[in-house]
């Protein structure tokens, strides 16, 4: 058992809203890696996208964007 | 597996907020017994925490739902600070929510690796532990 990176990439906007993307491997955690972001802002979520691409071991080098307007 | 999750941002937290309002250069007065926040022509009220937008002020009121509302005479502040409800309630946000994010990464143990402010005012963070 050796231990994993977990990677978080925060997006804050100037409206305030917060976009989080999570790098992760397995997928088993990946949404709970959030929920303290969501429980500390306490707004609630407004969007959940899956990114297919990185079901399979691309991690990706940070360069993904998600545009939710 | 990765995913995209977007939160909406509620004031919970003065600490943070008084962290924000220092960033934003913005005087504020803060106890829990009340401050008195000013409005149009002498009229007062009491708050938890006001903050000083020159004539006027902008109280920091707790709603029901445990979360902090701002309150305020806008359109005194508008005039006479040429700023509106909408751009105070924003600037606030992001400054709030940026500095209740740092705190709560902080808190669950990740590490800041990466700090970026781009042009728009968008702050990008790139956080990571091991675990």
């Amino acid at each position: 058992m050796s231990a994993k990176k977990k990677e978080l990439e925060i997006t804050i906007g100037a409206d305030g809203n917060v976009s989080v993307r999570v790098k992760c491997g397995d997928g088993t955690t990946c949404v709970d890696d959030t929920k303290f972001l969501e429980e500390a802002l306490g707004g609630g979520i407004k969007a959940r996208d899956l990114l297919p691409e990185y079901y399979e071991n691309n991690v990706g080098t940070g360069n993904t964007q998600k545009t939710t307007t | 597996m990765s995913h995209f999750t977007k939160v909406q941002t509620q004031i919970n937290d003065l600490v943070c907020l008084e962290k924000a309002l220092d960033q934003l250069g913005w005087k504020f007065k803060h106890d829990a017994a009340g401050v008195t926040v000013r409005g149009w022509k002498g009229a007062t009220m009491q708050a938890e925490l006001s903050i000083d937008m020159g004539k006027y002020d902008v109280a920091v009121v707790k709603a029901e739902n445990g979360s902090y509302e701002l309150v305020a005479d806008w359109w005194g502040i508008e005039t006479t600070r040429g700023i509106t409800e909408a751009e105070v309630a924003k600037e606030i946000n992001a400054k709030y929510a940026y500095q209740r994010v740092v705190a709560a990464v902080e808190d669950a143990g990740y590490s800041i690796d990466e700090n970026a402010v781009q042009k728009d005012g968008t702050v990008k963070l790139s956080v990571s532990k091991w675990g």
